[in-house]
């Protein structure tokens, strides 16, 4: 046994043919963030489901806190689990206050604790003033909130959060995603959280599980998720970037037509067979003195950069992030160079 | 235009007459009639009333939400069928169900007769259905069907989640029924059960062929035995004042309902039931429908064979199906006619006051039909009477009826009625028409009646559609306006039943009744397949 605190062993679901899980695996230690990021349909909601306890599974264990919850033969009914669970639509009760909300869980609890740990968590997600409110009355963000302390009220033993803030505007998100990561943090919790949309991800996650057709392919941290994906889809569905071809020298040089990359090779790939290579737009860096020119074909004004699509003299693509002072024009040659940290290579 | 905008006002106006009417008798010095009746029967109406409504609530509040429940939550062998099927006791009329079930349980009738058969006994010991609980349970059965169709929609909607976060907080199913599903549906149940309460309180036919005596057969008597219009319409307003609190608290509920709308409905995941458990879910739920649905319909269709086989005067029942089909349809056109001129004021001029006069003018579906029969057949005397003087001023003529009893007041009654039936999914489908639409139209140079019979009226026709089905099976099965208000001898097949009823002959009345419950079924059938879309 490992010091997970959750652990999922090859959990498989389906819905009559329609596979929806498959082998899935994970393992999330007492105190961290964990993450399952994929496209809609991909089986992330599903998967936290059967966390949840609102899915059987068809093959597979699930284990909590060195306990099996579910699998085949075993089933703990939901309410026996002490997960706590932050609803996509948030599910607020409209017939109780805020107060009576986030008190809900605490049934168990004599009506003077209960009354403390209420006050406790209005403080955490900020929403004294606004104690005695229906949700009708409150804005998203503060729905959202009362939602995560009414998750968080009974101290579970983790916390799932199904796409906590796809309902919320764009700049609220950015803001929210950090506050909720500092919340959770601060109570100790361990959660698993699902969302599409990768910078909420990098934001809240330590853990992040790329899904695809019901299976994690890659789980990890933000920094290797981005920098060393494990396959070609992970590496499409991260971040921007583009696949030149490249020529394997040995296993620590890879030549591509802008130079020769130094750094290890992860895979096991012949010397002098042809390999993609990918380029993250900010691998390749904007330098007016360097030889090498390519050609802009697209620009996006990004603010403080500007995202550039750049065609090299063999016809490949390529993206690179420049400062927003640097306007070119589309037809422009400019000159590039590169600076490539992380080789992710990829067999063709 | 402005003098569309009166429209409204006038329909208003219209709806609250009756009511005025009958009010304004508290003022009439009583007489001997209501002396006599406040000393003998009013007591016992206001105790039969009571124990009614009671009755009935509870009834239809345990069935409709736990039947509800059941269909929504859970997964059981004929779970799809029920969910649909527990709609079928709309189809028929609450009089009938009583009728046949007194049939049924008759002396004479099919279950005491193999009974006596099977068990060689008298049977002293067997139950008389014809009382207070025989009315309570038919109504109940007839009547549950609202709050299970409210309730249900609120389950479909949070009901399986509002389980999931509870269950999140720890709670088992049976803590989340209790403390959060059925707190959540509390709006739409009010509201059903409210619906419930008003068509007890309406209820006449039932009653009747029960006699069982509440307000609305207190007034038909206190007209058409005791010949008191004044006593009559005394009870009547007694009545009404009932019916109005009833209204407050719908309109309270409805009001609660707006803030507990789930914005997203979800894929509902069934809980499965096993093993015994489901088969007897599953026979619970169909013994109920049996009970008020299969079982009625089953008896009266043996009845009508019955009847047909022996002599039947298929002449005078094809002038009953005629009388009720033309009047269905006059009405039709009339209400439907109002209900969309009324939407598009509504729409053009969205003042304040209109919206109110809207607001009234569809609250006559809450007037019971023996309070509405009154309320407007009081002003159509006093307006014969006046017509009469000014006329004879200038000619000779003998009879002074010219309003009173001819269609035109039936139809004003079944306006008043059947307005909001109208006028709610016409309105339901004006809602698409946005104003971006009529833009839209514009730029393409579409305007006027272009506009109306290219745009509006293609995007209006499955709500009129909806409107002139429900007008036209209501006024149908409609017992006391009819009965009351109609022509001398001009019969429907909601009269004949009543007249064939009270007379026990239960046979004679079956295919008028399955006549009605037939026409019933296609509202009920056009709603599946609204849903189902």
């Amino acid at each position: 046994m490992s010091d997970a605190l959750l652990q999922l062993n090859q959990i498989k679901q389906s819905y009559g043919q329609q596979v929806v899980l498959h082998n899935l695996s994970l393992e999330l230690k007492k105190g961290e963030i964990g993450c399952l990021l994929g496209s809609s349909g991909c089986g992330k909601t599903t998967a936290l489901r059967c966390i949840a306890g609102f899915e059987t599974i068809a093959a597979g264990e699930i284990w909590l806190d060195a306990v099996c919850i579910s699998s085949p033969s075993i089933f703990m009914p939901p309410e026996q689990r002490r997960i706590g669970m932050v609803f996509q639509d948030y599910a607020l009760f409209p017939h109780l206050n805020v107060m009576e909300n986030i008190g809900f869980g605490l049934h168990f609890l004599p009506q003077s604790e209960r009354k403390r740990r209420v006050e406790e968590l209005l403080y955490v997600v900020q929403l004294i003033g606004i104690a005695k409110r229906y949700p009708h009355e409150l804005s998203g963000g503060q729905q959202q909130r009362v939602a995560l302390a009414r998750a968080l009220a009974p101290k579970p033993s983790l916390l799932l959060l199904d796409e906590p803030f796809s309902n919320l505007d764009v700049t609220l998100r950015e803001q929210l995603s950090v506050e909720v990561r500092d919340i959770i943090k601060e109570q100790g919790a361990t959660a698993i959280l699902v969302t599409h949309d990768q910078t909420e991800a990098f934001a809240i996650a330590d853990k992040i599980g790329v899904m695809n057709h019901g299976e994690i392919l890659q789980w990890d941290a933000a920094f290797n998720i981005y920098h060393r994906p494990i396959n070609r889809f992970v590496a499409n569905f991260i971040g921007q970037g583009a696949f030149v071809t490249g020529s394997v020298i040995d296993n620590r040089h890879v030549a591509i037509e802008l130079g020769i990359l130094t750094s290890e090779v992860p895979q096991q790939s012949e010397n002098g067979s042809l390999v993609d290579v990918l380029l993250r737009p900010n691998d390749i860096i904007h330098d007016d003195t360097s030889s090498v020119l390519a050609t802009v074909t697209q620009k996006t004004f990004r603010g403080a950069d500007i995202l550039y699509s750049l065609r090299l003299d063999s016809g490949a693509e390529v993206l690179a992030i420049v400062s927003s002072h640097h306007d070119h024009q589309i037809g422009e040659k400019i000159g590039i160079k590169l600076e490539v940290d992380h080789v992710v290579t990829f067999k063709r | 235009m402005a003098i569309w905008r009166f429209i409204p006002f006038t329909t208003a106006v219209t709806v609250l007459l009756p009511v005025v009417v009958v009010f304004s008798s508290f003022w009439v010095p009583t007489d001997d009639v209501w002396r006599h009746l406040v000393e003998t029967t009013l007591l016992t109406l206001i105790i039969n009333t009571a124990w009614l409504a009671f009755g009935v609530v509870i009834g239809t509040a345990i069935l409709g939400v736990s039947l509800a429940w059941l269909t929504s939550v859970y997964e059981f062998p004929g779970r799809a069928f029920f969910s649909w099927a527990l709609l079928l006791p709309l189809a028929t009329p609450a009089y009938v169900t009583a009728f046949v079930a007194l049939g049924l349980f008759d002396f004479t009738g099919p279950i005491q007769t193999s009974l006596r058969v099977w068990l060689d006994s008298d049977l002293s010991w067997f139950p008389d259905i014809r009382n207070r609980f025989g009315v309570i349970m038919i109504l109940t059965l007839a009547f549950y069907p609202y709050v299970y169709l409210l309730a249900r929609n609120a389950f479909m909607s949070q009901g399986r989640r509002s389980l999931e976060v509870a269950q999140s907080l720890g709670l088992n199913r049976r803590q989340g029924f209790f403390k959060v599903a059925l707190p959540m549906a509390r709006p739409w149940i009010a509201s059903g059960i409210m619906l419930v309460l008003m068509e007890t309180l309406a209820d006449f036919g039932t009653v009747a062929v029960f006699n069982y005596d509440t307000f609305t057969t207190a007034i038909y008597k206190a007209w058409f035995s005791m010949f008191s219009l004044d006593a009559a319409s005394q009870l009547a307003s007694l009545l009404i004042i009932l019916v109005f609190a009833v209204i407050v608290l719908e309109q309270q509920s409805r009001l609660k309902m707006q803030y507990a709308e789930n914005k997203k409905s979800h894929r509902a995941n069934r809980i499965l039931l096993c093993g015994w458990k489901k088969w007897l879910v599953c026979g619970l739920v169909f013994v109920t429908l049996f009970a008020a649905f299969f079982l009625p319909i089953m008896q009266l269709s043996i009845w009508a064979i019955q009847s047909v086989t022996a002599n039947f005067d298929f002449l005078r029942f094809g002038e009953f199906l005629w009388n009720s089909l033309i009047l269905s349809f006059l009405a039709v056109l009339l209400v439907c006619l109002m209900a969309v001129v009324m939407v598009y004021v509504a729409r053009r001029f969205s003042t304040t006051s209109i919206r109110y006069a809207i607001r009234i003018a569809t609250i006559g579906y809450a007037l019971p039909g023996t309070v509405l029969a009154i309320g407007i057949y009081m002003p159509m005397v006093w307006f014969d009477g006046k017509l009469n003087e000014w006329i004879s001023y200038w000619i000779e003529i003998e009879n002074g009826q010219l309003l009173q009893g001819t269609l035109i007041t039936m139809l004003i009654a079944y306006l008043i009625r059947f307005m909001a039936v109208s006028y709610y999914p016409i309105d339901g489908a004006m809602q698409r028409v946005t104003r971006n639409i009529d833009e839209a139209a514009l730029t393409f140079g579409v305007h006027g009646w272009a506009m109306i019979s290219k745009v509006h009226f293609p995007i209006l026709k499955p709500g009129i559609f909806t409107a002139a089905t429900l007008v036209f099976i209501d006024v149908m099965k409609e017992m006391p306006i009819t009965l009351m208000t109609r022509p001398f001898g001009w019969d429907t097949l909601a009269i004949r039943i009543f007249s064939l009823t009270s007379e026990g002959q239960w046979e004679q009345a079956a295919l008028p009744a399955v006549t009605l419950v037939l026409a019933g079924l296609v509202p009920i059938i056009v709603f599946m397949r609204q849903t189902e879309h």
